[in-house]
């Protein structure tokens, strides 16, 4: 199992780059991060709208109200210029850990 | 016999008494709720089995209000950004002030009317200066607060 902090501290760097493939609501967000992950990344449904909250009161995404296809309200987010460049950065310091990580592993097993 | 609209206003009660009072997250939360139901009816449980293994999904009442409680906070980079800008304005105000008296005893004072016209002209511009540097910050922290190095992100629980 995943350890908490790593969840929590991944959830940021994950929603950013899931909005950047396009806008999406809360319901899918949640649906796509357990199918990638194989349902390895446990998420609590509702703790992922204060997430949300964070970043739009950040101004790094931004909401809007639709509908689905069965008429109900539903609020589509999406992702902002200062949320792409929040994100690159994200991607750039989870890169460097799984470098560093990925070389240290292949210099035990060498 | 289980009524699901009477359990999920139910569940919308218990949300409200836990303190998750605020109309938007509460919403949100709902139509998540209803989203997860629809799910589990179509993989063929039935109502109650539905609305059952849905709940315990969208969290603690109690966790979910504090996490939207720190969502609403301002961070604590723009409160001392707002500290900052009006402690500025406020030193401004009184050496403005400071000044304004010194010029009332310009005439009285016996001496060297150049250096306090010196005095008066320097204080006046620190003052000024200081004023709109502290508007600035109050202006600009209040919608951006990175310019303070080292602020702690808030800690997220998902």
């Amino acid at each position: 199992m995943i350890r908490k902090e790593l969840v929590a501290a991944s959830a940021e760097p994950l929603i950013l780059s899931l909005l950047d493939k396009g806008e999406s609501y809360g319901y899918a967000i949640i649906q796509e991060i357990k199918v990638r992950s194989g349902g390895k990344l446990q998420w609590t449904d509702g703790m992922l709208y204060p997430v949300l909250h964070r970043l739009e009161q950040r101004g790094l995404i931004k909401s809007r109200w639709g509908e689905s296809e069965t008429g109900r309200k539903r609020k589509y987010y999406s992702l902002k210029k200062d949320g792409k460049a929040a994100m690159a950065r994200h991607h750039e310091q989870w890169s460097l850990v799984h470098s560093v990580l990925s070389g240290l592993s292949k210099e035990q097993y060498a | 016999m289980f009524n699901l609209e009477k359990s999920i206003a139910e569940w919308r009660k218990q949300m409200l008494a836990a303190g998750i009072k605020s109309p938007a997250p509460l919403e949100e939360l709902e139509i998540h709720l209803r989203e997860e139901i629809d799910a589990q009816l179509k993989s063929g449980k039935v109502a109650q089995q539905a609305f059952e293994h849905a709940v315990p999904k969208i969290g603690p009442p109690r966790q979910l209000k504090s996490e939207f409680q720190k969502a609403n906070t301002p961070t604590l980079d723009r409160i001392m950004s707002i500290a900052v800008g009006i402690s500025t304005v406020l030193v401004g105000l009184w050496v403005i002030g400071l000044t304004i008296v010194q010029g009332w005893y310009l005439e009285k004072m016996a001496g060297d009317e150049v250096r306090l016209m010196g005095l008066f002209v320097l204080t006046f511009l620190l003052a000024m200066a200081l004023f709109i540097l502290g508007l600035i910050l109050a202006f600009y922290g209040g919608r951006n607060a990175s310019w303070l190095p080292n602020a702690k992100p808030k800690r997220t629980h998902v």
